[in-house]
């Protein structure tokens, strides 16, 4: 009796575990691919490797199409967008995201009901706006216009995120700051910014990621090659050798997700928490 | 407030407004009056009324696009972001916890993925020639190879966004039947459920609420969110999967349709902007944002 | 350093935390704030510490109004009952914080921390974090923290009700010695009657944000200014019952539908002309009443609860429940009938309107 149950159970597990892997599968297999297909002359079956050959990651010491810029430049413009929403968005919600937290000031209200509607509304509805706005302040076809506008609607969710990691410190630590000496500002850098350190790591990867992978912003606002990332690169190879030249386009697409794969493996937790807390609202 | 105070504060917050303002509220605010222009790619201040509106009750392709837009919505969230979510949640629930945190990591991975490379594998999987993981399936099986993008775009379109949508509803759903006591389970197990009856009679009543939130949010993102179907099938073939957002999109940025009407664009794109101010407002109203403001216990600045 | 509280206020939107609360606290003096959860302690502490502005009236420290004086600058020093010990600092930072703000020089820095956590014994626990340490750890370092600055005025927010029984019985007595020691004007809170009766000089009993008596240990228990302290203070409880106070050929009379009792002249007299109606709550401390065989109202034993020393019976007269405390031997059991007598000089008789005793003389 008590055997056949435990044999039961055991069924029902490998079923589950079956189910999620088959249903991972197409993950899993396109991932595994991008290495694999990556480095071989030619694959059978779309995916079993036969010989070895670097010839596909070419593009890292020359251009590979005329027309294409250095995938190096490529890639530094790339780094510049990702830290630089980073640092941006960071920043700028840390500190906005504390005041909103724990200050008592006119205004506050509506400040907490519009960031707490901003940071869920879809702002890609505004990309002709932006590219308006883009124009007017000479920033399209910079990297830079893409890092302010990437961060610019971002800052809404990031200032609620943090906000509710400001939330969670007692307010007894602060208080017990303010009576052992320090200022509000004081407690803020010594107090607050290393009890909300979490928050901050899991903003910044989050962010981070964001701007490494931004897509929409990138094709739209950036057309000249010196100002591409790597998203115009795999975009325009997508464009040209649509269904031809899969070597290539595993290479470079395996070069562009690697620190993506990275931050994933060792950070996963931090952006879990971030997925969350986004969405927390409204239990 | 003393006026150190208020000096910190105004540093504090500034840059957030400034961003806000210039990258949220203007862009807004134009994208509206925008919308009541004729303007093309040499930006100039046409004002023609209703102009726009007009031309999109008389477009013979808005027909088309609303009802592809639906299609698109209420396929994915129906078939993956609600109910693919659900069960990706339950399952990876139901095993030993580094596993189920495992196959959740997966599932999260195509999000953060690049979405140019989350394209490229799925242009692969489904690529015509014999090169394709499913045409390679296909031979194997002995049948002859097939254009999948072109024969199934609706099938493409919602599984290749389906695989992101559903890591939203994963998470959430994951965390809400982990925050269910531990205690009912068990109850319900020493009561003699099985494990179907446990999740028909304890979780899913539990998690109600983040069901309900979770349609809620995934159907704007999605009403809003185009960047697959412009990767993968590009709207086509001949505006068959295009939607509302995408053909804004089209008419305002398209060198292929090669007007940049960015008036008419943007006449599109306020439809959906006044559609997510809605809904916020909605979701303001339903999910009870206000009693998440709370005030602060400090005094002193 | 005095601290005087005078009118002092503070509303929440309608809730009313604090109200009207007038309160002199000496120099050196150990004081307790007492009162059931949510009476407003934490609030009256806080606007103490000047944390919270008082929505109205003013708290001087000496002569010296400190309404608009920054928490930093009262020379105060505080522990919380979460201790709000900082994770990210050892126990040696956490203690030499207040220090480091004032920018005190490294070798003070060091003795004057060493000195104190020799007073409350922790020196070996100054390389830790505070997540490695035991609750009655915490608790001395947080101690360590108000008093490294060589505060005037010392804020205790139930230091210890996170700590285990036994710990706290010993931290009772320690921290009484050491404010003794230090003679640091103490303000302690707490929802512990046994603690603020035995550890402070005076008690202030809160209730609903108002002060309801402000006096010593003694004077409380024996003597409580209305029903609500007198319900308060004690335990077991003190019992109470509705009755009447009539008078008849110059006798004085409390009645009600199963009791008589006749009382002394000059309680009686005292009680009718502080009254402002026949309607008398009288409250009788379980101690103070007899059990005999023979007089007294009669009652029927419900249940029979021994506590070691003594014995606790419970005795059902009429619809209610009256607490006896008595010492062993007891015989009777459940359903026996027993008598009680009450010590007349030690009962008290409140107003059953107003609520106030009516055997204190007016003031
Ligand atoms: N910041 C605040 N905002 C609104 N109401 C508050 C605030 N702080 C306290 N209150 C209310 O004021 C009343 C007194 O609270 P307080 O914290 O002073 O009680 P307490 O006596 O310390 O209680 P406890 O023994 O539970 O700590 C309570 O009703 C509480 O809900
Ligand atoms: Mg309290």
């Amino acid at each position: 009796m008590v055997r056949g149950e435990k044999r039961e159970v055991d069924f029902l597990k490998i079923g589950i575990y079956a189910f999620l892997f088959l249903a991972s599968l197409p993950i899993f297999l396109g991932f595994l691919w991008l290495f694999i297909g990556s480095v071989s002359k030619s694959l059978t079956y779309g995916i079993i490797p036969e010989g070895l050959s670097l010839r596909n990651w070419r593009f890292l010491w020359k251009i590979p199409y005329p027309g294409y810029p250095d995938v190096w430049l490529t890639l530094l413009n790339t780094l510049f967008l990702a830290f630089g929403v980073m640092i941006i968005v960071v920043a700028v919600s840390t500190m906005a995201g504390y005041v909103i937290s724990r200050m008592k000031f006119p205004g506050r209200s509506f400040l907490l009901a519009s960031t707490l509607i901003l940071h869920a509304f879809p702002a890609i509805t505004l990309l002709i706006g932006l590219y308006y706005v883009l124009r007017v302040l000479n920033l399209l076809d910079s990297v830079m216009g893409v890092i302010l506008a990437k961060a610019g609607l971002f800052i809404p969710f990031a200032i609620w995120i943090m906000k509710g990691f400001f939330d969670g410190v007692s307010w007894d630590m602060e208080m017990s700051a303010l009576i052992d000496g320090a200022s509000r500002f004081q407690v803020f850098r010594k107090i607050m910014l290393p009890m909300v350190g979490p928050g901050i790591a899991g903003i910044s990867i989050f962010a981070f990621i964001t701007g490494w992978s931004e897509f929409i912003f990138v094709i739209t606002f950036i057309r000249k090659p010196s100002a591409w990332t790597l998203t115009s690169y795999v975009n325009s190879i997508i464009g040209d050798f649509r269904f031809v030249d899969f070597g290539l386009l595993a290479a470079i697409s395996l070069f562009y997700v690697i620190p993506v794969l990275l931050f994933f493996i060792f950070t996963q937790k931090y952006l879990m928490q971030i997925t969350v807390g986004g969405l927390k609202g409204g239990r | 407030m003393s006026k150190r105070a208020l000096l910190s504060l105004v540093v504090f917050l500034l840059p957030g407004l400034i961003f806000t303002f210039i990258f949220f509220i203007i862009p807004a605010v134009m994208t509206a009056i925008m919308g009541f222009t004729g303007m093309d790619y040499r930006f100039q201040w046409n004002f023609i009324g209703l102009g726009n509106y007009i031309r999109m009750a008389k477009d013979f392709l808005i027909g088309k696009i609303l009802l592809n837009t639906t299609v698109y919505v209420i396929g994915t969230l129906a078939v993956f972001n609600v109910t693919f979510g659900l069960i990706l949640a339950i399952l990876t629930s139901s095993i030993e916890e580094k596993a189920g945190i495992f196959f959740r990591g997966v599932w999260l991975l195509p999000r953060f993925t690049p979405p140019v490379v989350y394209a490229v594998i799925w242009l692969w999987i489904l690529s015509p020639t014999e090169n394709g993981l499913l045409n390679t399936l296909r031979l194997l099986l002995g049948l002859e190879t097939m254009d999948w993008i072109t024969r199934h775009p609706w099938g493409v379109i919602i599984v290749t966004n389906g695989f992101i949508g559903a890591s939203m509803g994963m998470v959430i759903f994951a965390a809400a039947i982990k925050s269910i006591p531990q205690d009912y389970r068990w109850a319900a197990r020493v009561d003699g459920a099985s494990w179907l009856q446990e999740i028909g009679h304890i979780i899913l009543p539990m998690i109600r609420w983040p069901l309900l939130f979770i349609t809620a949010y995934q159907t704007l993102s999605l009403l809003t969110s185009y960047e697959y179907i412009l990767l993968i099938t590009q709207g086509g073939p001949f505006y068959g999967t295009t939607v509302w957002s995408l053909y804004a999109y089209d008419v305002a940025f398209s060198s292929y349709a090669g007007t940049f009407a960015f008036g008419y664009g943007a006449a599109l794109a306020t439809v959906l902007v006044v559609i997510g101010i809605v809904a916020s407002m909605i979701y303001w109203r339903i999910f009870k944002f206000k009693e998440m403001m709370e005030e602060p216990k400090i005094e002193i600045t | 350093m005095k601290v005087i509280l005078k009118d002092l206020s503070k509303h929440f939107g309608e809730v009313k935390a604090v109200d009207d609360l007038d309160l002199e606290i000496d120099d050196g003096e150990f004081v307790a704030l007492l009162g059931p959860s949510g009476c407003g302690k934490t609030t009256i502490l806080l606007m103490i510490a000047g944390i919270y502005k008082p929505t109205k009236g003013l708290i001087y420290f000496d002569e010296r109004v400190v309404n608009n004086i920054l928490p930093k600058d009262r020379k105060i020093g505080m522990v919380f009952q979460s201790y709000a010990l900082y994770p990210h600092m050892t126990v040696f930072s956490n203690i030499v914080f207040p220090l480091r703000l004032m920018k005190t020089a490294k070798e003070e820095m060091k003795e004057r921390a060493r000195k104190v956590a020799q007073l409350v014994r922790i020196e070996e626990l100054l390389d830790r974090k505070p997540g490695q340490l035991s609750g009655g750890q915490q608790q001395r370092v947080a101690l360590c923290r108000a008093l490294v600055k060589e505060p005037e005025i010392l804020l205790l927010d139930e230091p210890l009700s996170n700590l285990d029984a036994r710990l706290r019985i010993m931290m009772r007595s320690e921290l009484k010695r050491l404010q003794k020691d230090l003679g640091i004007t103490t303000i302690f809170v707490t929802h512990d009657q046994l603690e603020a009766l035995t550890m402070a000089d005076r008690v202030a009993v809160v209730n609903l944000g108002c002060l309801q008596q402000f006096s010593g240990s003694d004077e409380l228990y024996n003597h409580p200014k209305n029903l609500f302290v007198a319900g308060f203070i004690g335990s077991p409880p003190i019992n109470f019952i509705d009755v009447s106070l009539e008078k008849s050929d110059g006798r004085f009379l409390l009645k009600s539908r199963d009791l008589e009792i006749e009382l002394p002249k000059e309680i009686g007299s005292k009680a009718e002309n502080n009254s402002t109606s026949s309607g008398v709550v009288l409250g009788i401390r379980p101690e103070h009443i007899l059990i005999n065989e023979k007089e007294g109202i009669e009652t029927e034993v419900y249940v029979v609860e021994p506590l070691g020393r003594e014995i606790l019976v419970s005795a059902k007269l009429g619809d209610s429940m009256i607490k006896v405390l008595t010492s062993p031997p007891f015989k009777a059991d459940m359903g026996d009938k027993v008598r009680l007598s009450f010590k007349l000089d030690k009962i008290m008789l409140f107003d059953k309107k107003t609520e106030k005793s009516l055997l204190l003389d007016k003031d």
